[in-house]
């Protein structure tokens, strides 16, 4: 509370209640941790009445997953009055149970993306604006973008979001690791077969016709590969199996590679496994490594 | 060098100082705090003087304040977990993680590679009070490892056959013949799958499939229900594999496969109905892998070896096989020992087995017509025992049984109602030593129960209906033992 209390000459308008500030603040306070570039500012906060366009007390839609896009809350923070880039988070729905996120912050700066247990590194293009899709892992979607030292947050409703089973690595610097979705007995580049070369689309899931994979972060930081499988309306039965890769390289041989795994559990709740692999020695460069029990494999019990 | 030698001697001497001096244990639950002196630690066990006397304090489950505490490495518990792989990665690791829910720890894993993982439990205050190591091996290497002292627990699914060896089982099991998705069989007979494992059918054309040879994909080890499947030269030929999930792979790639995979990893293969000369098929099912009526149920043990373990590790060998940690073990994949009820009504098909098969026979129709009067109004548990080869001794799953149902009886779950141990046996032999054999097993069961139980308010009951109601044909060995067991019955 101490940072807080030391920045009490900025400003925050919120465009939803008193609720949205308690949640707000404990999300990013627990998100915190030694990392200084993660700050969150709530004094002097003035509760606006619940913006008009919130559908966030309207029932769900009936079909899940077709649904228009459609803004539900949004907090605008403005960092500092007189800068000339007024940092702005807007978070959309889209199908497959993604949120499309908008960001609108100062140019070509780095920014940490932060949804659940997913954490990544991602930079704003020439006019200050960074785009991107990510997965819901909640019903309640609550998406922060950390920068300069200040953070905005947003949440959105996502009725679908637990429809899908999700399973995640994530990383930091250079690409080591690698996910493989073998859908069903698909053999590799074989049309069931989700991977980084062939990601499918969220459109395949709303179609129940598979999983589609969404890599996050630019590669300067934190990055992610996510695959997601909608176990909610699969028309197939059996297992998907998840598989990690990694290359043996000059640059990681002999070497610990670390990570971070995440997937749904049996409950629905997220469950994380921390990576410490020992890559094999240099004189098997080229060489393949396989990681088959680093995930459970999605069991679908026909609809 | 004398520098060094007093260096050896302060970090000799520093433990034996550090005992003497007071010191405040309590339980990790808070549920016990114990003042004192520390007497001794060694390791395990605190003796503690307090104003009551010499108290002793397991130091597997306390964390201790105060100036005469030991280091708190020796306080962390250890173990060292091993079997094959989808047992430790799939099984293991949820099971510990429920744990540490329960107990209120927080619950790390640290994949290290598909051969080994590290767990960690630690308390909310952060401090470490376990640190577990699993490692992958096959079923055979694992209890040779037990036995060398390389390892705390074995897990897997071989029985072992020394009682220096404790044994738990935690999970079930059975092996199922699978094929690929687009392989057209769905059912064979007994004769023909071991035809397809051993010599005779060494092509699908023989069972009117396209002309493929057969290609036989096993697991690595030979564990008994491999044995039972009477393997042949052809075995010897077979690819083998470690890891469930990759033979079960391979036999999906492969139209022409035939695989005997575990049931927990079918995966995208489809299973093989084995049926028996006579016409007789039992499915393999959740249901009827815990009641054993499928004859290839294979139970997970859990094995230990008679030395005393951090009382963290034994509680948590204790969960692994209780009621509690039954819908883990289901969420995974395998089959849990939880104990269902079957009704009368949805048993249609094992009793026009028993009605047909009494043909003419007025006497064989008298004793059918007694079993559908005895247990009309009652329901199956799908807890069933039966008997090792030729012997009146229990097998590994049913004496699990013996303790679950003792377990579920004492908890109350069959209050007020009757319990009925029904004995049937094999249709081998006179009728009349078959009823008078079925009767005394269903008696000697109902004795090993009863002698269990502290006073619950449960009926218990057993009566023997002979060859009444087969459930498996009698012309194999494994159909006789399936047929050969006593049921038990709630009224």
């Amino acid at each position: 509370m101490r940072v807080l209390a030391s920045l009490n000459k900025r400003r925050v308008f919120m465009t939803c209640g008193v609720l949205c500030i308690a949640l707000l603040c404990g999300q990013v306070m627990q998100s915190l941790g030694s990392n200084p570039m993660e700050r969150v500012d709530n004094t002097k906060a003035k509760p606006l009445p619940v913006d008009p366009a919130s559908n966030a007390l309207r029932p769900p839609p009936k079909m899940p997953g077709r649904v228009k896009a459609a803004n539900v809350v949004s907090i605008k923070k403005v960092s500092k009055p007189d800068a000339a880039c007024l940092p702005q988070l807007t978070l959309k729905r889209a199908p497959g149970a993604m949120i499309d996120l908008t960001f609108q912050g100062c140019k070509e700066r780095s920014v940490v993306l932060t949804h659940g247990a997913v954490q990544v590194t991602a930079q704003t293009n020439s006019a200050g604006t960074l785009r991107q899709s990510v997965p819901a892992l909640d019903q309640k979607s609550v998406v922060t973008v950390s920068f300069d030292g200040d953070a905005i947050q947003s949440t959105i409703e996502m009725p679908d979001a637990n429809l899908f089973q999700h399973v995640a690595i994530l990383w930091q610097g250079p690409q080591t690791l690698q996910m493989h979705a073998f859908e069903f007995g698909a053999k590799r580049n074989q049309f069931g077969h989700v991977w980084a070369g062939a990601p499918k689309s969220p459109q395949r899931a709303t179609r129940g016709n598979g999983g589609f994979l969404t890599k996050l972060g630019d590669g300067s930081g934190a990055s992610a590969e996510i695959y997601s499988f909608p176990a909610g309306q699969s028309q197939n039965r059996g297992v998907v199996r998840l598989v990690v890769e990694a290359d043996v390289t000059p640059a990681n041989c002999g070497q610990q590679i670390n990570a971070v795994a995440l997937q749904t559990g049996p409950l629905g709740g997220i469950d994380s496994t921390e990576v410490a692999l020992k890559m094999p020695q240099c004189e098997d460069i080229g060489r393949l490594v396989r990681l088959q029990n680093l995930f459970q494999d999605m069991r679908l019990a026909m609809r | 060098m004398l520098h060094r030698l007093a260096i050896a001697l302060i970090s000799i001497l520093f433990p034996l100082v550090a005992l003497a001096g007071p010191i405040v244990l309590e339980t990790h639950d808070g549920s016990i705090t114990l003042e004192g002196e520390l007497v001794s630690f060694d390791g395990e066990l605190f003796r503690v003087e307090t104003a009551h006397g010499t108290l002793t304090m397991d130091g597997g489950n306390v964390t201790c304040a105060g100036d005469g505490c030991p280091e708190p490495e020796s306080l962390i518990a250890k173990a060292r977990i091993a079997g094959p792989a989808d047992i430790v990665h799939r099984l293991i690791s949820p099971l510990l993680q429920a744990y540490a829910e329960k107990e209120g720890y927080i619950f790390r894993r640290v994949f290290r590679g598909d051969d080994a993982t590290t767990w960690e439990l630690s308390l909310s205050t952060g401090q470490l009070v376990a640190v577990i190591d699993g490692q992958v091996t096959d079923d055979e290497t694992v209890l040779a490892l037990l036995s060398a002292g390389d390892v705390d627990i074995a897990v897997g699914r071989t029985e072992a056959k020394t009682d220096a060896i404790q044994q738990d089982v935690f999970a079930l099991d059975a092996l199922v013949p699978v094929v690929a998705p687009d392989n057209p069989r769905a059912m064979v007979t007994l004769d023909q799958l071991q035809g397809l494992l051993g010599d005779g059918i060494d092509n699908w054309s023989r069972l009117a499939g396209p002309d493929l040879p057969v290609a036989i994909h096993l697991p690595e080890g030979k564990t008994d229900l491999l044995r039972k499947l009477q393997p042949s030269r052809r075995f010897a030929s077979a690819q083998r594999h470690i890891d469930p999930s990759i033979l079960s792979d391979a036999v999906t790639d492969d139209p022409a496969a035939l695989g005997v995979v575990p049931y927990s990893s079918i995966g995208n293969t489809v299973p093989l109905v084995v049926s028996g000369a006579c016409g007789l098929a039992i499915p393999a099912t959740p249901d009827t892998i815990r009641a054993e009526d499928y004859p290839l149920t294979e139970p997970l043990f859990m094995h230990r070896i008679g030395v005393r373990q951090p009382k963290l590790i034994r509680n948590f060998v204790a969960f692994a096989r209780s009621f509690e940690a039954q819908p883990v073990v289901r969420s995974t994949g395998y089959v849990d020992q939880a104990i269902g009820r079957i009704q009368f009504e949805r048993q249609g098909d094992r009793l026009a087995n028993a009605v047909l098969g009494a043909g003419d026979a007025p006497s064989a129709m008298k004793s059918v017509q007694e079993m559908i009067g005895a247990l009309m109004r009652g329901q199956r548990l799908t807890l069933t025992f039966r008997f090792r080869d030729g012997s009146s001794e229990l097998d590994p799953q049913s004496r699990s049984n013996l303790r679950r149902l003792s377990e579920a009886v004492n908890r109350g779950d069959f209050d007020g109602q009757e319990l009925v141990f029904v004995g049937f046996s094999d249709g081998v032999g006179p009728a009349g030593g078959n009823l008078r054999l079925s009767k005394e097993r269903a008696r000697s069961v109902r004795g090993s129960v009863a002698k269990m139980l502290d006073g619950a308010p449960v009926a218990l009951a057993s009566e023997g209906f002979g060859e009444a109601m087969p459930m498996a044909c009698d012309d194999t060995a494994w159909g006789r033992q399936v047929n050969r067991r006593v049921e038990v019955w709630v009224r």
